[in-house]
């Protein structure tokens, strides 16, 4: 326990420095996050604990490096050697000590982030903090055991450095490009669909900077699962850093290694990554390439042979070692090749398959669609749809194998409705084969997925309420949040009487629904909200079209009810204006969204009219449709307010500023941000202005009229 | 008792200590006296479990050194370069050594802190080269261990410091019965402080001896003779140095005093002066008669002819 306590003691300073760091780095990044405008998304889990991402590395090897700084000087390594305690548990003693040291600063911060968020009233999902402790903590010590395994093997700041690089990275490295070029190899596969030993995200800490290149494998990375292998494989590099260092000579100290054959050893790891460039894909071989990366690995070998032997000879000497990383890549490159073909072929006999189940193409977002987490559950054990996976997987295999990608025919029963959607194959032996299939007909796959009863499930329910946390971009937290309340309780209501797939991708895809602006195709608006189930994130966006009428006139209620005063006579008057605008400044903007217009074949469509001119233009390119817009304007003056979705209206969106004659400027002297504002029956202007810095434009608040 | 039975120790291809075999028994204090690189430091570090011993062993107690904390707890080194805790005082080091040494006195620390007239709160990296063995010193004491080792005890220490060092030394070796183990160039220092010395060669121990015995051993001899004469008249007496100036010859002899001028005075001389040695002229005739040569100052230990 003494030499615990004394360890904890001895780190206290360093400690201490980077627990201040992280936890106020911690409350300034949260802070800023939170009293920000723009802060109604649910961010990840990295996001919210950014600064212990930067801690997991920092924390973890200056606590090694300043817990074992007494091996890189011989007087210190010397007096530690020389003291009465058995050299594991010396090692124990500084390893509890660290974790003392790393496990307080990321439970403050963590605890700072979270309490930052909650008085803010900040969404969060509050499974994250739960989840960021431990793993952050062992994301810590896994960079701490590296590190410490490269202060019992080396002696000097420099090399402990390079070889903490080495243990941490190497493998890892060597890993990703190996998976980087079977999946480049094998095309069907994804990084999803890699084996846990190929799987980058198992190792937590080397795992974050993997994710900065690779975001689709963001969530993958804080499953318990991995947080698990990690801490066991903390368990055991620190258990290898603690025989090291049990075995380890005192006389190291101030030496780089033991002997140049080990310094050797370490100079081919170095390279290693250098000359596995081609494994990955990264590079192709041509023979220039092949050159300059096996030129680059040379040099890099030769000038840290000769910065760390500093004897021409003995570099001379080991250069012949340089062809064992050299070959050692070669033969990686070729079993890559040799692997991604063979996975790209790989076939299972249909009667080895028992169920398919389509994970969702959504799987490489950050955040994924409610139906997608409810439809990866669902098994499909039907023969139609086993099958036409089966096929789906051997036509595409057959097409790759051809020429190079998928070059499908495209099956005219199809309405040309292709999808690709990743597939797993369930096996009889409990195994599973996971690709990404194109589906030729994918009104074909629906239909088979459709018999499925958890499938139909699925793609008709919405997201609980409960666990919702934005609507329209505004949080639970925000009064604004109310408002489009009634919106989405009429449009679940809807959906559940009707029966109605909500989810536009599950929909059967005919040649009448590609006219998305008739009849009840006619789009109103998008109602968005987001929220989480358990760790999951969700984010979703429905149409809100006449297929609920009763959600269209509650969402056209929500819009104008959103206004307190309209401009209508400003926009006539800047509409007016617009003919020739006096100042290079001047600007109008405007867009009307006609509903219902009756059409010779029966049909009631909507049509936009975007009119848009400034000062400054010279070309004159939009002067023929200022008559068209100033007619719109007048006919919107001679309006009213409407909730009604099936009656001839017009939606309108406006901003602008002119000057007058008067040298006055027409609109407000101030920007106007649209406000929704819902009136009744007054053709007239009248508005609740918000008001920005920037002096330029008013901006009319949308509103639905009917057209009289 | 601290015993070494044919300790081997490398540094790559540099033996620095070959087949050493010595026994260094309790409540002593024994001197380790050697050129540069003879191997005083590594058997000092291999004593003290810092180095694992390539071949051979050495025990204290009975029990191997190496990585063995219940033998190490009776064991504490000084080495000739210091280590302190970076800005740290005697206090917090006096909390590492507490930490450490099971039978760590903090009342013997206070004592000796104040009769060396240390400022225990004053920060280390304040202190002189001289204050900082001071402490290293005291800090050592305060362990309470049964064998204390110092490489280069006195360096930097002023003479008052010195005195100061050694009678607190020779408290603790009469009062507790510890044994010391001291190394130092300063043979002066080694001849008044210690009980047994030992004169390290080529990494072995060429010899050890009580003090006092190591002093009357060898002897200087003054004699001239009327006639003519060489080495050779003094067959039978072990002469490590024979200058001979006209009739008078100097030499070092090594025997018994009275045997060897008995014999000589047989020979009728007509001068015969039998002179003391120091200390210091005894390791350096010593080390002379096994071949070290003193006029190649870059030669090391194993490097000698």
């Amino acid at each position: 326990m003494k030499p615990y306590l004394e360890s904890v003691r001895r780190l206290s300073r360093t400690g201490l420095v980077l627990f201040v760091l992280s936890v106020v780095a911690s409350i300034v990044v949260s802070m800023q996050y939170c009293i920000s405008q723009n802060n109604s998304r649910l961010l990840s889990l990295t996001q919210m604990f950014l600064p212990l991402m930067v801690y997991t590395f920092a924390g973890g090897i200056v606590m090694a490096f300043d817990g074992f700084s007494f091996l890189t000087r011989r007087a210190d390594s010397d007096y530690y050697h020389s003291l009465p305690i058995a050299r594991k548990n010396l090692f124990w003693a500084v390893t509890f000590a660290a974790l003392t040291w790393i496990a307080a600063t990321v439970l403050a911060s963590s605890l700072m982030t979270t309490i930052v968020f909650t008085l803010t009233k900040t969404i969060f999902v509050p499974l994250y903090p739960l989840v960021a402790v431990p793993f952050y903590i062992v994301a810590a010590m896994l960079v701490f055991a590296a590190a410490a395994i490269a202060c019992s093997l080396s002696g000097t700041i420099l090399t402990n450095l390079a070889i903490t690089l080495v243990v941490l990275f190497l493998p890892r490295f060597i890993q990703f490009s190996i998976a980087r070029g079977v999946i480049s190899k094998a095309i069907l596969w994804s990084w999803f669909d890699l084996p846990w030993y190929l799987n980058p995200t198992t190792n937590i800490a080397t795992g974050q900077i993997v994710v900065l290149s690779r975001v689709i494998l963001k969530n993958e990375m804080f499953q318990f699962v991995n947080i698990a292998y990690s801490l066991v494989l903390t368990v055991g590099e620190l258990f290898l850093g603690s025989f090291f260092f049990t075995r380890r000579h005192s006389e190291v100290a101030e030496h780089g290694a033991k002997n140049a054959k080990v310094q050797t050893l370490f100079a081919c790891l170095l390279i290693l990554p250098v000359v596995l460039l081609f494994s990955s894909g990264v590079m192709s071989a041509t023979w220039q390439n092949i050159l300059l990366v096996f030129g680059v690995a040379l040099g890099c070998f030769i000038i840290y042979q000769t910065v760390v032997l500093r004897n021409a000879k003995k570099v001379l000497r080991s250069l012949p070692w340089y062809l064992v990383p050299a070959l050692l890549a070669v033969c990686i490159y070729f079993g890559v090749q040799a692997t991604g073909i063979a996975v790209r072929n790989e076939i299972p006999e249909r009667s080895e398959i028992t169920y398919v189940s389509f994970p969702g193409s959504d799987r490489i977002s950050d955040t994924r669609s409610y139906s997608s987490m409810q439809i990866e559950k669902v098994h499909f054990t039907g023969k139609d749809i086993v099958d036409y996976a089966y096929v789906a997987l051997m036509d595409n295999i057959d097409s790759v194998n051809r020429y190079g990608y998928f070059n499908y025919d495209v099956d005219p029963l199809s309405s040309s409705y292709i999808i690709s959607e990743p597939v797993t194959f369930g096996l009889s032996n409990g195994t599973t084969i996971s690709r990404i299939l194109v589906f030729t007909n994918g009104n074909l796959l629906n239909t088979m997925r459709n018999a499925n009863s958890e499938y139909y499930k699925a793609i008709h329910t919405l997201p609980p309420l409960d666990s919702v946390r934005t609507r329209q971009g505004v949080d639970v937290f925000d009064k604004e949040y109310i408002k489009s309340e009634n919106v989405i309780n009429t449009f679940y209501q809807e959906v559940e009487e009707k029966a109605l797939i909500p989810y536009a991708e599950f929909r059967q895809h005919t040649v009448d629904n590609n006219y998305y602006n008739q009849n009840e195709q006619q789009s109103f608006g998008y109602l968005t909200y987001s929220g989480y189930v358990g760790m999951v994130r969700y984010y979703d966006y429905f149409e809100i079209n006449l297929e609920t009428p009763n959600a269209c006139s509650a969402w056209m209620k929500m819009k104008n009810d959103g206004s307190s005063k309209e401009y209508l006579d400003l926009l006539s008057q800047i509409c007016d204006a617009s003919e020739s605008f006096l100042d290079t400044s001047d600007s109008i903007d405007v867009t009307f969204t006609l509903y219902n217009l009756p059409f010779s074949d029966d049909t009631k469509q909507s049509m936009s009219f975007y009119y848009s001119r400034y000062g400054g233009d010279t070309s004159n390119s939009n002067g023929q449709y200022v008559e068209l817009a100033k007619e719109l304007t007048k006919l919107l003056l001679k309006s009213k307010p409407t909730t009604d979705p099936n009656a001839l209206c017009i939606y309108t969106q406006w901003s602008g500023r002119a000057m007058g004659a008067n040298h006055e400027y027409i609109g407000a002297n101030e920007m106007i941000y649209p406000v929704s504002t819902y009136s009744e029956a007054y053709p007239g202007t009248y508005g609740d202005v918000v008001r920005q810095r920037r002096n330029r434009h008013v901006r009319q608040p949308e509103r639905f009229d009917l057209l009289l | 008792m601290i015993k070494a039975r044919k300790l081997t120790k490398r540094f790559g291809e540099v033996e620095a200590l070959v087949n050493l075999n010595c026994n260094i028994p309790q409540g002593c204090i024994y001197g380790l006296v050697g050129a540069n690189g003879a191997g005083k430091s590594t058997f000092l570090r291999l004593c003290n479990g810092i180095y694992q011993p390539d071949e051979g062993r050495v025990s204290i107690n009975g029990g191997e050194v190496f990585d063995n904390p219940a033998v190490k707890a009776h064991c504490v080194f000084v080495p000739d370069e210091l280590y302190f805790l970076p800005q740290s005082n005697m206090l917090r080091m006096a909390k590492l050594y507490e930490s450490m040494y099971p039978q760590f006195s903090n009342e013997r620390f206070t004592e000796l802190t104040a009769t060396f007239k240390l400022d225990p709160a004053r920060p280390l990296n304040t202190f002189s080269k001289g204050m900082r063995r001071q402490a290293a010193t005291i800090l050592a004491l305060s362990a309470m261990t049964d064998y204390i080792f110092f490489d280069e005890t006195f360096d930097g220490l002023d003479p008052v410091m010195r005195n100061l060092v050694k009678h607190t030394l020779y408290d603790d070796v009469l009062d507790r019965g510890c044994t010391a183990v001291i190394t130092s160039h300063s043979l002066r220092e080694l001849e008044d402080t210690c009980d047994q010395l030992a004169l390290l060669y080529r990494g072995g121990i060429v010899f050890e001896s009580d003090v006092q015995n190591l002093k009357t051993s060898l002897f200087k001899v003054q004699v001239a003779f009327s006639d003519e004469y060489d080495k050779s008249r003094f067959e039978g007496t072990e002469i490590l140095s024979f200058n001979k100036q006209g009739s008078v010859t100097n030499m070092i002899i090594r025997g018994d005093r009275a045997e060897s001028k008995e014999r000589i005075s047989k020979l009728n001389p007509l001068l015969l002066e039998i002179l003391p040695l120091t200390l210091e002229e005894v390791f350096l005739y010593e080390m002379e008669a096994l071949g070290y040569s003193f006029e190649e100052p870059g030669a090391k230990g194993g490097e000698r002819k």
